[in-house]
């Protein structure tokens, strides 16, 4: 397994990832990171070069009654005529499409769900810590707070999450995959749905009374005891 | 307190389906999967998988195509078979041929659905590193790119059972579900395009399928590819 690809896919998805949050900045720095990197250059051509390859391909099938068919069982030969390899202008696709992020220089629009905000860039606050960040998605009385950890979130043990609950004076149940953690909190002022996922925390809490700085409270209580998770191994393209 | 989890049972293809062979054989191959699923033969339980919705929307957000919001209540409804009953008024209003009494499905919700569900096996069943290893090629399928719906670069000693050996990264995978049986054609479809991108001999592939048989409750196949 080439490192690039591994690296391409992980940016990709932290990418993904930092939208869902709203970090526009970070978006660019991961997107520009990957693009630096030296073995990009030719990955981005091979799918440059893929992509003419597909225009000249679909041009042939055009002539023929079972497009999909012929293209199936002639799409090799122009790759092989090129001297370019399928996965590596899979990954050089993938390439391109972080590249478009590059070009875009930070000139993003709102996300759907930002549409009410005039100021929509104040409105996207991000709280950062240590070993997380966060922000709150404000529907008073129902808040969202959709956090991205540093590292892999922890896992916590029965007695951890029971310490968590009281902690936040409520009873709890909880649900387990082989990944992620699914916490229910119940009391008289509040309910909170924690997912717990590797790399995100996605908090969904129904307040009674209190407003949103109840929600950072809560927020930081719940995010701090599952970052202190294992380092991410980092992924280094140079061998 | 008793809380039922919706489950899912996620089948396997007891043969391993080698992807160069000629198209009309492919048909009738598919033909034959499509008998089996629906009479439960040559097809062995790989995992029961009980959803938890809140896993499968923070899922759906990250990695399903479309824009679909909520996918943790409408999974519900889709895995229970329960349509939205509109009142019928007792006017009939000129010009309105019908009334929307019985909503239908939607094939995008349940096309989110397949997809959110396949990476939920794979991360929350399998305990694949969805960051590092899984990305999803729809946007550039989209743009008349040929790939995969999914390109994994994982490899899973539970997924070899597939191939009856280990298997060779990167790992492309086809999704398609349907709210009802699933239809040959469309599993004919699948393999034509993994052999679209299976060109490299020795390669290995994936389809699933997620489709409606029993008790109107979700049913998933997972089926080797070979080239």
């Amino acid at each position: 397994m080439n490192p690039i690809e591994e690296l391409t896919i992980s940016s990709l998805n932290k990418i993904h990832d930092n939208i869902w949050l709203g970090d526009y900045t970070k978006i660019q720095q991961i997107a520009e990171e990957l693009i630096n990197t030296p073995e990009s250059s030719n990955f981005l051509k091979f799918g440059e070069k893929g992509i003419e390859i597909a225009k000249n391909i679909r041009k042939n099938a055009s002539m023929h009654a079972r497009k999909k068919e012929w293209i199936a069982n002639n799409i090799s030969n122009f790759f092989t005529q090129q001297d370019l390899l399928f996965d590596n202008y899979v990954i050089g696709l993938i390439l391109n499409r972080v590249k478009e992020i590059v070009d875009q220089e930070n000139n993003y629009t709102k996300n759907l769900e930002d549409i009410e905000y005039v100021d929509f860039k104040a409105h996207l606050k991000i709280f950062e810590r240590s070993n997380y960040k966060f922000r709150i998605v404000d529907r008073h009385p129902k808040y969202e707070t959709r956090a991205i950890f540093e590292n892999k979130a922890k896992l916590l043990s029965n007695s951890e999450l029971k310490n968590l609950a009281e902690s936040l004076s409520s009873t709890y149940t909880s649900y387990t995959t082989q990944s992620s953690t699914i916490l229910q909190l119940f009391s008289n002022d509040v309910f909170i749905e924690a997912t717990i996922q590797p790399h995100i925390g996605w908090l969904r809490t129904v307040l009674r009374f209190g407003d949103q700085k109840n929600i950072e409270k809560i927020s930081d209580k719940i995010l701090e005891k599952f970052s202190s998770g294992e380092m991410e191994k980092k992924i280094s393209t140079i061998n | 307190m008793f809380v039922r989890i919706p489950t899912i049972e996620i089948h396997r293809y007891n043969s391993t389906i080698d992807i160069k062979q000629p198209d009309n054989d492919l048909l009738l191959i598919a033909r034959s999967i499509r008998t089996d699923i629906v009479n439960g033969t040559n097809i062995t339980l790989f995992r029961n998988v009980p959803i938890h919705v809140t896993v499968l929307e923070g899922l759906n957000i990250r990695y399903a195509e479309k824009q679909v919001k909520g996918i943790d209540e409408n999974f519900i409804d889709y895995h229970n078979g329960t349509k939205i009953r509109n009142v019928n008024p007792n006017i009939r209003l000129r010009g309105v041929p019908s009334y929307l009494t019985v909503k239908s499905f939607s094939g995008d919700v349940s096309g989110d659905i397949g997809e959110t569900v396949f990476v939920y096996l794979l991360t929350e069943i399998l305990g694949m590193d969805g960051r590092r290893s899984i990305a999803h090629l729809r946007p550039e399928k989209k743009k008349k790119q040929f790939t995969p719906d999914f390109i994994i670069l994982e490899s899973n000693s539970s997924l070899d059972e597939l191939f009856n050996s280990q298997y060779n990264l990167p790992l492309y995978a086809e999704v398609k579900s349907s709210t009802g049986i699933m239809d040959a054609n469309r599993i004919y479809n699948a393999f034509i395009q993994l052999q679209t991108v299976m060109m490299r001999s020795n390669s290995h592939g994936l389809l699933f399928l997620l489709y409606k048989r029993l008790e109107n409750r979700y049913d998933g196949l997972l089926i080797g590819v070979v080239s």
